[in-house]
């Protein structure tokens, strides 16, 4: 039943999604779970905040689809899309001051590199938490979640062409931030 | 313009690793989301039906059903008049203590629930359930200036490792291993009030620090949790060797040494289940010959923390008894990394 459900086309998939099939819920949470997890983390940079991103976003498609309304064209747009309102949420929350989190040690990486990555990513983070919320999304699903421009158009409900603009302008903007060293 | 943004682009690179997600965390998450799902799609089904508070069966076939359930409820509640004397004696058996009468009874209900339990949640909850019943008994010995006998702490050593083992193969192991991390802080702080003569107060110094440590180990499992089930499988295993050997009633083997930290001990003993697992076929020749080597190479964790230990090498019991002295000096090993002979402190 499982395997049967990943050679599902989208059009079947969200039809199954809006009538509440637990096959088709599971399905769903194993395919895009992780890379709910990652996008959270990478932003956040915090373990138990990507844990809390991934259990959010999915509660929110459940009580969506509960509510008659989910994804209508496309489902990984989609969870990105109340992952990103949900980060957005986190970013307004947290004081400007607050630092941000470490990351835990990798064990591929030697402990200096594991810091100077720690330092860029947190600088990063910071630089990008500053961006418009749209810019960022713009920039965080093309570059760090490997989407297509047409399916973050999907994920951001813009068309094409906003979105390279989004792209564009929050390029400039992050390398303005990443020259000014705090 | 536009290779300058490149290097822009090429900097976000910097974000796209992420550490591995903690599995246990996955996994309950996962199933956190099933059960709310089920729930939600419960709850629109009942708000579907028709409003009627009561029901009344359809057809035949649900009449047929509340028939039989009728039926198979009498059968029961008249095996359970006619049991009633043999039920009566289990229930008094309930509060009796080591070395009583009824124990043997107590301990055989137990048994039997423990048997008939297939759920892993619910075998979590039970086997919590027993320790803390051993554990009460221990209490209540101790406050009599009576020493626990060894077979109700390997039983209340063997409930908290089945909750261990339980908890992890269940649907919300993170949730269970909380569990039994509160059950045992309870044990620790209960036992922390007691106060006891000279001659029990050792004794229960040793088993506090026994419930220390396997508080430590479960929380150790809930950062690794794959590293927790490898070392359960290592203890059962060595657990069979001991009654194997007649060694069966053997507790202190386990977290014997009171002297190093937690955090060192834990360490250990992961290392330890690694060096073990080759080597628990006839253990004896080779796990001596390991505790020589370390006990030169690390005087400092000889350091006379353990005179027992000492006492041993100088007897070359670990290597002349035979199986017998490989399985407690294995003990050692896993208690104190490498010091030897820990597990001979449990004789």
């Amino acid at each position: 039943m499982y395997e049967d459900m990943t050679n599902h086309n989208e059009d079947e998939l969200i039809a199954r999604l809006s009538e509440f099939d637990l096959t088709a819920l599971t399905h769903v949470y194993d395919l895009y779970s992780d890379a709910i997890y990652r996008y959270g983390f990478r932003l956040l940079g915090n373990e138990d905040q990507a844990e809390e991103c991934v259990s959010e976003t999915f509660n929110r498609l459940l009580e969506s689809l509960h509510k008659g309304r989910g994804p209508k064209t496309s489902v990984r747009p989609y969870l990105y899309r109340i992952a990103h309102n949900w980060i957005t949420d986190q970013f307004r929350r947290t004081t400007p001051t607050e630092p941000l989190p470490i990351e835990a040690a990798s064990p591929a990486q030697s402990p200096e590199q594991t810091t100077m990555n720690n330092l860029a990513g947190q600088e990063l983070r910071r630089n990008l938490k500053s961006l418009p919320s749209a810019q960022r999304q713009a920039l965080v699903l093309k570059y760090l979640e490997d989407m297509d421009n047409k399916e973050i158009a999907l994920a951001m409900n813009r068309p094409v062409g906003a979105v390279k603009a989004l792209q564009n302008r929050g390029l400039k903007n992050l390398k303005n931030r990443l020259k000014v060293k705090p | 313009m536009k290779d300058n943004l490149h290097e822009t682009e090429k900097e976000l690179n910097v974000l796209k690793d992420v550490p591995a997600r903690n599995a246990l965390k996955a996994r309950s998450g996962r199933s956190q989301f099933s059960r709310q799902a089920e729930q939600m799609r419960r709850s629109s089904l009942n708000h579907s039906r028709t409003s009627r508070w009561w029901h009344l069966p359809n057809n035949w076939q649900e009449v047929h059903t509340m028939k039989l359930s009728m039926k198979i409820t009498s059968i029961l509640v008249v095996i359970a008049l006619l049991l009633g004397g043999a039920g009566l004696t289990a229930v008094a058996a309930q509060t009796s203590l080591p070395g009583e009468v009824f124990y043997p009874l107590k301990m055989l209900t137990e048994d039997i629930q423990l048997g008939t339990t297939t759920n892993n949640a619910e075998l979590v909850n039970f086997s919590l359930e027993f320790a803390n019943r051993r554990y009460t008994e221990i209490q209540q010995l101790l406050e009599d200036g009576l020493m626990p006998p060894d077979p109700v702490v390997v039983r209340w050593q063997n409930h908290v490792l089945s909750a261990l083992q339980n908890a992890i193969e269940a649907d919300e192991p993170l949730e269970l291993l909380e569990t039994v991390k509160t059950t045992l802080q309870q044990q620790f702080k209960m036992m922390s009030k007691l106060e006891l003569g000279p001659t029990t107060e050792p004794w229960m110094n040793q088993f506090q620090n026994q419930i220390k440590n396997q508080i430590g180990l479960v929380e150790a499992g809930i950062e690794d949790p794959s590293e927790l089930a490898k070392e359960l499988q290592w203890l059962f295993q060595y657990k069979q060797q001991l009654a194997a050997a007649g060694e069966g009633d053997q507790w202190q083997w386990m977290f014997q040494h009171q002297n190093q930290s937690l955090e060192t001990e834990l360490q250990y003993q992961w290392q330890y289940q690694y060096q073990q697992s080759e080597e628990i076929p006839g253990a004896g020749q080779n796990r001596t010959n390991q505790n020589q080597e370390n006990n030169q190479n690390n005087p400092a964790d000889n350091g006379g923390e353990n005179p027992q230990n000492n006492e041993n090498e100088q007897n070359g019991d670990g290597g002349n008894n035979g199986n017998q002295g490989g399985s407690q000096d294995s003990g050692g090993n896993g208690n104190n990394g490498g010091s030897g002979g820990g597990g001979n402190g449990g004789k």
